[in-house]
C-alpha cells in the first residue's frame, strides 16, 4: 500500500509556489490491487470458496441489507479462525462475506454485556409497520432501542477542506445547507424534550462547523436549552488560526473539540497535521478539552496507533481522549480495496498492543454497555434517571489509562476486576428492584461496600484512591471527582460505524448516537450515514438553498471562497510545530512501562520529515 | 440513480443551471412559528394511499421495504410507507403545481412508477387528499406525543406514578441550578478573558 502514501506525499509536495496548498485532502490515493491477496492471512478469510464457508460454525444470525439493492436479508454471523464474519445471499445480487470482528473469543465475552435500553417514550414517528421494514421507516420509531447519548446537529455542509473520501460536505454546486440559529434551537428544544430521558450531550457537527457565521450564538443556544456536554466536530484549523474564536466558543459552552487526527507524521494526516500545534494551544489558553478521532484504515494509517496514543499522553492537560473510528466503507469502492482497508475494533486492539509494546493489551478494553451497569445501579439508587449506554456490544468499546506520578501507565482494568464488578453491581440492581426507597438504599451500600473485592489496592496509581473516587459519585454524584478523574486519566475508545457490508439491523436499532434533523425527525447514525440518499442527502436537500441561489444572497461568496489555502513552510516554521512533535516523550519506552524501543516511534520519523522538509 | 453520484446524474448540472435562473421568492420557504421564523420547504402537498395492493405483488416483507426504500429515492416522494400485511402504500409527496421550488411529481407518474415495480393499482382502492405538511407531519415530529412510559431502573411503577411530580420538580431543579452554576463559570472566564470577551453577553 506504499503507493497510497506516495500519494499524499504527492500532493504534500504539489503546491505550485512550494509552500501552499489548496483544496487539501482532495485525492483519491491510488490503488494497486495486490496480487498476493489470497495467500494474505489478513484476507484469507474472504477468499474462501461458499462451500467451505458455509461449513463453518454459526454463531448467530441477524438481519442485514444487500449492498447492491437494499433488500433486507438475513445475515450469517459464524467463526473463521479467529475471526468473526458476516455472510449474506441476495437473491438479485448473490453473496456478500465480511469482517464482522477480528476476534472470536473478544466477540463472545464482550457480547455477554449486551442488553436493551429503554429507547423513547414519545417517539418522532410511530410506524404500523412494527419494525419489519427498519431501517427504512425510520424517525425514531418506538421500537428504537436505546435513547439518544449524543445527539449530533449538523449546523452547515460547508467545508474548508475538500477530503476525497467525506460526503458530509457541499461539492462544487451542491446546494447549501446552513440552518439559522432559530431553526437549530428548534431542533435543540426537539432533543431535549425526549422522554424519558433528555438528551443531555450535544456535538455540534458539519461540514465545519466554524464556518457557520453565528458558531457562538449556536452553542450559546444549546447551552440555554440545556445540553451538559457540547461537543465541536472540527477540523480545528480555524480555532488555531484564530484563537480567539476558541475563547468565545469556551465562553458559550464549548466543552471539547472532537477533532479529526488521523494520525501523528503528516503522512498519515494530511488533513491538519501541521495546524494540530496551534489549535493544541489555543485550546490550552481557551480551557477546552479535545478529543482526538483517528479515522483507521489499514494500510493507510494503521501503523500509527500507538504513536497517536503517545501524542495524547504528551498533551494530558487537554487531550482528554482518544476515539479510534475504524473506517466505515460506505460508497462505492473496489472490491479488493474494501478487503483490504477494512479493519475491525479488534484489529485496531491488537495493533495498538504490539505498538504500544504490549502497555494496552487486549484484554484492557471493554464493551460500552459494561457502564451502563454503573449508570443503572446509580438509578436504582436515587431513583433519577441516568445515562444508559444500552448500544450493541459489537459498536464501540473503550479503556481508561491512568498516567501516574512516575509515568507508568495503567489501564483501569489492570486493577479492577471489570467482568466480577459489573456482575456485582447487577446483583445489586436486580435485588433493589420493586423495593421501596429505603430498602433499595439498604442494597445499594451493601453492594458498595463489597466492591473492594474487585479492586486491588495494590497495583492502582499511586495517585488514585479508586474506591473512594467510585464511591463519592454514586452516593454523593459528585461528578466533579469523575472531573478530576479525567484530568489524570486518558479515556480510549472504539467506535466502529456500519456500512452496507457490515450492516446489522441489530446494531442500529440499539444505536444511540443520533442526528437530528430539521423536520422534527431523529435518526441513528447508521441509517443516516449508510443510506444517505433516503435520509442524511435527502431531508438536508430539502432545507437547503441551491448554490447559485446562495450566491445571490451571499455577496462575495464563492465555492472556492470558502477553502483554506495552507502554508507550509510557514506552518512548520512556527516554533510551536517543532515543540509539539519533536520534543516528545515515548512513553512507551520508559523502563516503568517495558523499557523496549517501539519500532517506528513518532520521533524518528519526525525527524526524517524535517529532513525531507529541509532539502 | 444513487444520489451519491449526484454529480455524474443526467441532467444534474442543467438542473443547476434551472435553479440559478429562477427568480426565487426565499421569503415564501419561511413561516413564523412563535417567535422562530423557520425554513419550510412544503406547506400544501399530498397524501396518497393505495389499498387492496395484492401480497403476491408486494413479494413479502423484505420486497415491500424495498419497494419502500425506492419510492423514497424518488427526490418528490417526502415518505413512503408500504405495509406488506395491510396491503397498503401511502406516499406523502409534493405535487405538480404545489408553491415550493422543490421537485414535483404527478400521482399519474406515482402510479407509472409503482407499475413499473410491478404493483398494479386499482383507481377504486385509491385516496389522494390533501396534506398539511407543517400540521400533520412536521409539527407531530416536533411534539411527539407520549406513548408509554418508562420507571426508573429498581423502581416500581406504582412507586413511579406517586414519586413523579416530585422527582420531575427536582430534575428540573437541578438543570436550573446547573445553569446558575454555569453562568457563575462564565462571570469568572470572562474576567480572565476580558480582552476577548469584553462585547460578550
Amino acid at each position: 500500500m506504499d503507493t497510497n502514501i506516495e500519494e499524499v506525499e504527492e500532493q504534500i509536495s504539489d503546491n505550485g509556489e512550494g509552500t501552499t496548498v489548496s483544496n487539501i485532502n482532495n485525492k483519491r490515493p491510488e490503488y494497486k490491487e495486490d496480487k498476493n491477496a489470497t495467500q494474505n492471512p489478513i484476507l484469507a478469510p474472504y477468499h474462501r470458496s461458499m462451500e467451505e464457508i458455509e461449513k463453518m460454525p454459526v454463531i448467530e444470525k441477524t438481519m442485514t441489507v444487500c449492498p447492491e439493492c437494499k433488500l433486507i436479508i438475513q445475515g450469517i454471523i459464524y467463526k473463521d479462525g479467529e475471526n468473526v464474519m458476516i455472510r449474506k445471499n441476495c437473491p438479485e445480487h448473490g453473496w456478500f462475506i465480511e469482517k464482522y470482528w477480528e476476534d472470536y473469543d473478544m466477540y463472545m465475552q464482550m457480547r455477554g454485556y449486551n442488553y436493551y435500553g429503554r429507547g423513547f417514550d414519545n417517539p418522532n414517528v410511530v410506524s404500523e409497520n412494527k419494525g419489519v421494514n427498519c431501517p427504512f421507516d425510520c424517525g425514531i420509531c418506538e421500537r428504537h432501542k436505546s435513547h439518544t447519548g449524543l445527539a449530533n446537529v449538523v449546523v452547515t455542509n460547508r467545508c474548508h477542506l475538500s477530503c476525497w473520501y467525506c460526503f458530509f460536505y457541499a461539492k462544487e454546486g451542491e446546494p447549501i445547507y446552513e440552518p439559522s440559529v432559530e431553526e437549530l434551537r428548534r431542533i435543540f428544544r426537539n432533543l431535549r424534550n425526549q422522554k424519558p430521558i433528555p438528551a443531555n450531550a450535544i456535538q455540534i457537527t458539519g461540514g465545519e462547523p466554524t464556518m457557520h457565521p453565528q458558531i457562538v450564538e449556536i452553542i450559546k443556544a444549546a447551552k440555554e436549552e440545556g445540553f451538559d456536554q457540547i461537543q465541536l466536530n472540527t477540523t480545528g484549523i480555524n480555532l488555531g488560526l484564530h484563537p480567539e474564536l476558541a475563547v468565545k466558543l469556551r465562553y458559550a459552552g464549548v466543552s471539547t473539540l472532537y477533532m479529526s487526527f488521523d494520525g501523528v507524521s503528516a503522512r498519515a494526516n494530511p488533513k491538519n497535521h501541521w495546524e494540530i500545534p496551534l489549535v493544541l494551544d489555543a485550546a490550552r489558553k481557551a480551557g477546552i478539552g479535545i478529543v482526538l478521532v483517528p479515522t483507521v484504515i489499514r494500510g493507510i494509517n494503521d501503523g500509527e496507533l500507538g504513536s497517536i496514543i503517545n501524542f495524547a499522553l504528551n498533551n494530558l492537560d487537554i487531550v482528554r481522549a482518544v476515539n479510534f473510528q475504524p473506517v466505515s466503507l460506505v460508497g462505492r469502492m473496489p472490491t479488493r480495496l474494501r478487503e483490504a482497508q477494512r479493519i475491525t475494533i479488534p484489529g485496531a486492539i491488537k495493533l495498538i498492543e504490539e505498538q504500544t509494546n504490549g502497555v494496552i493489551r487486549k484484554e484492557h478494553w471493554f464493551s460500552v454497555p459494561y457502564i451502563g451497569g454503573i449508570n443503572k445501579f446509580i438509578e436504582a439508587l436515587t431513583g433519577k434517571y441516568g445515562y444508559d449506554m444500552s448500544i450493541h456490544f459489537a459498536c464501540g468499546a473503550g479503556t481508561y489509562l491512568f498516567l501516574d506520578s512516575d509515568n507508568k501507565i495503567i489501564p483501569i482494568t489492570e486493577f479492577v476486576d471489570a467482568k466480577g464488578l459489573m456482575e456485582h453491581l447487577q446483583n445489586g440492581i436486580n435485588e433493589m428492584e420493586g423495593k421501596g426507597y429505603l430498602a433499595r438504599k439498604a442494597i445499594a451500600i451493601k453492594t458498595l461496600a463489597g466492591m473492594s473485592r474487585y479492586i486491588d489496592k495494590a497495583k492502582q496509581p499511586k495517585s488514585v484512591n479508586f474506591l473512594k473516587l467510585i464511591g463519592s459519585i454514586i452516593l454523593k454524584h459528585d461528578f466533579s471527582t469523575l472531573g478530576k478523574f479525567h484530568m489524570r486519566t486518558l479515556f480510549l475508545g472504539m467506535m466502529h460505524f456500519q456500512d452496507e457490508y457490515t450492516y446489522d439491523i441489530a446494531r442500529v436499532e440499539k444505536c444511540d448516537i443520533h442526528y437530528a434533523m430539521p423536520d422534527g425527525e431523529v435518526l441513528p447514525f447508521c441509517t443516516f450515514n449508510v443510506f444517505p440518499e433516503v435520509y442524511r442527502d435527502k431531508i438536508q436537500k430539502e432545507y437547503s438553498i441551491p448554490a447559485k441561489l446562495w450566491e445571490k444572497t451571499h455577496p462575495g461568496w464563492s465555492y472556492n471562497s470558502d477553502k483554506y489555502i495552507r502554508n507550509i513552510k510557514e506552518l512548520t516554521a512556527h516554533p510551536l510545530y517543532k515543540k509539539t512533535y519533536g520534543e516528545m516523550i515515548d512513553y512507551f519506552a520508559l523502563d516503568v512501562n517495558g523499557g523496549k524501543h517501539v519500532a517506528g516511534f513518532f520521533n524518528e520519523k519526525f525527524a526524517e520529515e524535517m529532513v525531507q522538509l529541509n532539502k | 440513480m444513487d444520489r451519491r453520484d449526484i454529480h455524474n446524474k443526467p441532467g444534474y448540472l442543467e438542473e443547476l443551471a434551472k435553479e440559478s435562473s429562477n427568480e426565487i421568492d426565499l421569503s415564501k420557504e419561511y413561516i413564523k412559528i412563535g417567535d422562530a421564523l423557520v425554513r419550510m420547504p412544503y406547506r400544501k402537498i399530498k397524501k396518497v394511499t393505495f389499498t387492496n395492493i395484492k401480497k403476491e405483488e408486494l413479494i413479502d416483507i423484505p420486497h415491500a421495504a424495498r419497494l419502500q426504500y425506492r419510492l423514497m429515492l424518488l427526490d418528490a416522494v417526502i415518505k413512503a410507507r408500504v405495509n406488506y400485511a395491510k396491503g397498503q402504500i401511502s406516499i406523502i409527496y409534493n405535487p405538480v403545481g404545489a408553491d415550493n421550488i422543490r421537485e414535483k411529481i404527478s400521482l399519474e407518474e406515482l402510479i407509472s412508477f409503482l407499475e413499473h415495480e410491478g404493483v398494479h393499482i386499482d383507481r377504486n382502492n385509491m385516496k389522494d387528499e390533501d396534506f398539511d405538511y407543517v400540521e400533520e407531519f412536521y409539527s407531530y415530529a416536533f411534539n411527539p406525543k407520549v406513548i408509554r412510559e418508562h420507571p426508573p431502573y429498581g423502581m416500581s411503577i406504582e412507586e413511579w406514578k406517586v414519586r413523579k411530580a416530585e422527582l420531575e420538580k427536582e430534575a428540573k431543579e437541578i438543570e436550573e441550578k446547573k445553569l446558575k452554576k454555569f453562568r457563575e463559570w462564565q462571570k469568572k472566564y470572562k474576567e480572565e478573558h476580558k480582552d476577548i470577551l469584553a462585547n460578550m453577553q
